[in-house]
């Protein structure tokens, strides 16, 4: 067993004798009653939702800067969800060297405001380091703390031989575990008592975080653990805390789902002055470095409920602002600029994700009279477009999308609104005279280089606007060009000879001169524009082509590759020449 | 209260307390008045100050303020504090005995910590029996003041303390003064404290290279 020095016995004494009243698991229990639960202000015994609005001082330094930290912790004190490895340290943050991060130090001090108090036996106990690490407790009959970390010399862990000190903190029975969380928290399940330990176990386990190591949750450390370093990240809550609050949250009769039970909603104030129960400043002439002042009165016979709560900071410390949000924003789908005909409605679907599931809302800025925004309400909206005539112009569009986190995050896209005049289109081929005009087509001709197909068009043309009609397969659409991605005006595109008509009428490919149509009617001559007849001319190209003072191109293999016939084989030889010389001999 | 006023106050309250001493001393009976020894030396600090944060884990032991017998003043901020660093200044034999005096006028020299302990703690009980009201500070500072003097007297008929040191230890001795303003033991020495505190803000301060 450790034993303190006579000095450390006059050090403890002297601090006992200042009068201070001392934090034990819940705020108030060492100073005023070891089985005190201490509830958030405005707790009388009334079950319901309680709201603890947490503000910021008007006027104090860094205002602005707290603001997200303040909301951050906010948040994971209304999530109250136990995580480990929320330890971060050094390079492993994003905390300089030197800073404190006051996002987790106002954590913990909130904590204080909520009613938690210290894990740890802490400085309060008079105790130096590493003592401090011992599980929360009064000293005994003894009048001194009994300090053992037992065989495995982790103080505040299972083995510790305490003696006689009196355990202040609340742990879950038979488990004794502060990394684990029953799914009812109440005193049947929680218990300051050391009759409810588990066998072999000798004190309270707190969570302090060489503790968490030994138990597997290595980096995991209670935010009620009293000492921070600089450059040390910790801005979640442990299972520990969560039960903390949550035994409270079960009321006076201690007992969860019964009518005196509460639950926790902190609200953001912001930087205000108005009903807050809980207030964050700045001040050196408050502080040295970080605290939490609670006023408290009794509202049963160990229950106590906050009646005020000051937190204040020094500022002549490095503080380091965390500037990302625990909320996360709201993401929009992409929408792009839209274009739309006047006397066209166009209605443009809008969706919107949030990682965090929060409510999502859609608003607009500069939308013109012609466009409305209904928000569906499930994340999903839709943009109406629907001008008239003379609402021909661009219009820049702001669509926005808000969450309901804390605090507020949105998504915005800007996007134009391009509304034209309706599109004429003379020559009725489906391309308006805009276009053409831009392509080099002639607006007043359907076929512009007479190759036989249309300009082309995606746009519905009436079947009316050309003799014989431009619609083959009686689709609506316009037969045109941009089905074969032909130039429309060329007549050839790929070069080799056969028309874009021809190649797309039987089948070859109109872009690539090493595709060419089987024509197979043996019309060689005259060499390169054949006439259509089949004579003795033909036969003597076809015999030059043999003899090799010819060299075939595309459109002498379209016409004077016979044989087989049928299934021609992409020569031009002797097996050719003999069918063409029957085709002229059978000639009439 | 913005920290540039804090500062202007306290350097305010610094110059105050010495004239104040220094003019008070000049009115007072020799006989009244307290004798300190020490000598001019810079080998030990006369007067140590310095607040222990009970929050932070690792604290920088080096203490806040040291005022040698020879009137040298070292500050030290920690690397963790916006004004991180060493600084140095000057106090002549008078401002020094000033300092002193101020220091035993407040009481700090012969704190009765378990007297005035047992005071605050009376004054407590009789609060909570008036308004019910429980109080409670989470994390605090201790506000440590070590005096060394090789020879003190309180008065002149006073016995003589040879190798005087005394420690003054007091928890969240700012916010005790204000909530027990009743207690002059207590408000006497957070007064004091407030003088050092202005000590390590002083315009004077030279920060070292």
């Amino acid at each position: 067993m450790r034993h303190h020095t006579v000095s450390l016995v006059f050090a403890i004494l002297c601090i006992l004798l200042s009068g201070t009243t001392h934090a034990g698991t819940y705020v108030f229990a060492e100073g005023y009653g070891i089985d005190i639960i201490t509830h958030p202000t405005g707790y009388s015994g009334t079950g319901g939702t309680l709201s603890v609005r947490v503000c910021i001082a008007p006027g104090t330094a860094n205002a602005a800067a707290m603001e997200i930290p303040v909301q951050n912790n906010i948040n994971i004190y209304n999530a109250r969800q136990g995580t480990t490895g929320n330890l971060s340290l050094g390079g492993n943050n994003s905390v300089p060297p030197g800073a404190f991060d006051f996002e987790s130090v106002a954590l913990h001090e909130i904590g204080h405001c909520l009613g938690m108090a210290h894990v740890n036996l802490a400085s309060e106990s008079g105790v130096t380091e590493p003592d401090r690490n011992y599980t929360k407790s009064l000293t005994g009959t003894n009048a001194f703390y009994d300090l053992n970390p037992g065989v495995d010399g982790i103080r505040g862990s299972s083995d510790d031989i305490r003696i006689d000190d009196v355990n202040l903190h609340w742990y879950r029975k038979f488990i004794n575990n502060p990394f684990t969380i029953d799914s009812v928290v109440d005193a049947s399940t929680y218990s300051r008592d050391l009759a409810d330990l588990p066998v072999n176990h000798n004190y309270v386990t707190n969570a302090e975080r060489s503790v968490a190591a030994i138990l597997g949750v290595p980096n995991t450390e209670s935010v009620m653990q009293q000492g921070t370093s600089s450059d040390e990240v910790q801005r979640t809550l442990v299972h520990d805390d969560v039960a903390t609050l949550a035994l409270a949250a079960s009321g006076i009769d201690e007992a969860a789902g019964t009518g005196d039970d509460y639950t926790i909603n902190v609200e953001y104030g912001g930087i205000s002055t108005t009903n807050c129960d809980i207030n964050l400043a700045f001040d050196a002439a408050q502080t040295a470095f970080a605290v939490c002042m609670t006023g408290g009165t009794f509202i049963g016979m160990d229950h106590v409920s906050i009646t005020s709560a000051d937190i204040y900071f020094h500022p002549g410390f490095n503080w380091f602002f965390n500037t990302d949000t625990v909320n996360q924003a709201p993401v929009l789908a992409t929408i792009g600029n839209q274009s739309v005909e006047e006397g066209q409605l166009l209605p443009v679907a809008i969706d919107a994700t949030d990682a965090d599931g929060d409510n999502l809302a859609f608003s607009s800025t500069d939308l013109p009279p012609f466009a409305s925004l209904t928000d569906h309400g499930n994340g999903n909206a839709t943009l109406n477009i629907n001008p008239a005539t003379n609402d021909t112009g661009i219009y820049n569009v702001s669509i926005d999308v808000n969450d309901d986190g804390l605090p507020i995050l949105a998504d915005t896209e800007s996007i134009q609104i391009v509304i034209t005049a309706p599109s004429v289109d003379t020559d009725g081929d489906g391309v308006d005279d805009t276009t053409e005009l831009a392509n080099g087509t002639d607006p007043n001709l359907v076929d512009s280089d007479g190759d036989g197909l249309t300009d082309g068009a995606t746009g519905f043309v009436l079947l009316g606007a050309v003799p014989g009609g431009i619609d083959k397969d009686g689709d609506g659409f316009a037969d045109g060009e941009l089905d074969y991605g032909t130039d429309p005006i060329l007549v050839d595109t790929d070069g080799d000879q056969i028309s874009d008509t021809l190649e797309a009428d039987l089948g070859s490919n109109p872009l690539s001169a090493g595709s060419w149509p089987a024509i197979a009617d043996g019309d060689l001559a005259p060499l390169g524009s054949p006439d259509g007849n089949i004579n003795a001319a033909d036969l003597l190209i076809a015999e030059r082509i043999l003899q090799g003072s010819v060299t075939p191109l595309p459109l002498q293999f379209a016409h004077g590759d016979l044989y087989p016939p049928g299934s021609p084989d992409g020569v031009i030889d002797l097996s050719d020449v003999i069918l063409l010389l029957n085709l002229v001999l059978n000639q009439p | 209260m913005k920290t540039a006023n804090l500062h202007i106050l306290l350097f305010v309250a610094f110059s105050a307390f010495l004239a104040a001493t220094v003019h008070a001393a000049n009115g007072t009976p020799a006989s009244l008045q307290p004798i300190f020894h020490f000598a001019a030396a810079d080998d030990m600090p006369v007067i140590e100050y310095t607040l222990d944060h009970h929050m932070l884990a690792q604290r920088d032991p080096t203490p806040l303020l040291r005022v040698y017998g020879s009137g040298r003043v070292q500050v030290h901020f920690p690397v963790y504090m916006k004004k991180a660093g060493d600084y140095e200044m000057q106090l002549s034999r008078t401002e020094l005995n000033a300092l002193l005096r101020m220091l035993a006028d407040k009481g700090v020299m012969d704190f009765d910590a378990a007297a005035i302990g047992q005071e605050r703690k009376q004054l407590e009980m009789t609060r909570k029996a008036a308004t019910g009201e429980l109080f409670n500070v989470s994390d605090a500072t201790d506000t440590v003041i070590n005096i060394k003097l090789n020879q003190y007297q309180r008065t002149a008929s006073s016995p003589r303390i040879n190798g005087f040191s005394s420690q003054f230890r007091w928890r969240n001795l700012t916010s005790d003064a204000r909530r027990f303003s009743d207690s002059t033991g207590i408000t006497q020495a957070a007064n004091a404290a407030a003088t050092l505190q202005a000590l390590c803000e002083h315009p004077g301060l030279q920060k070292l290279p």
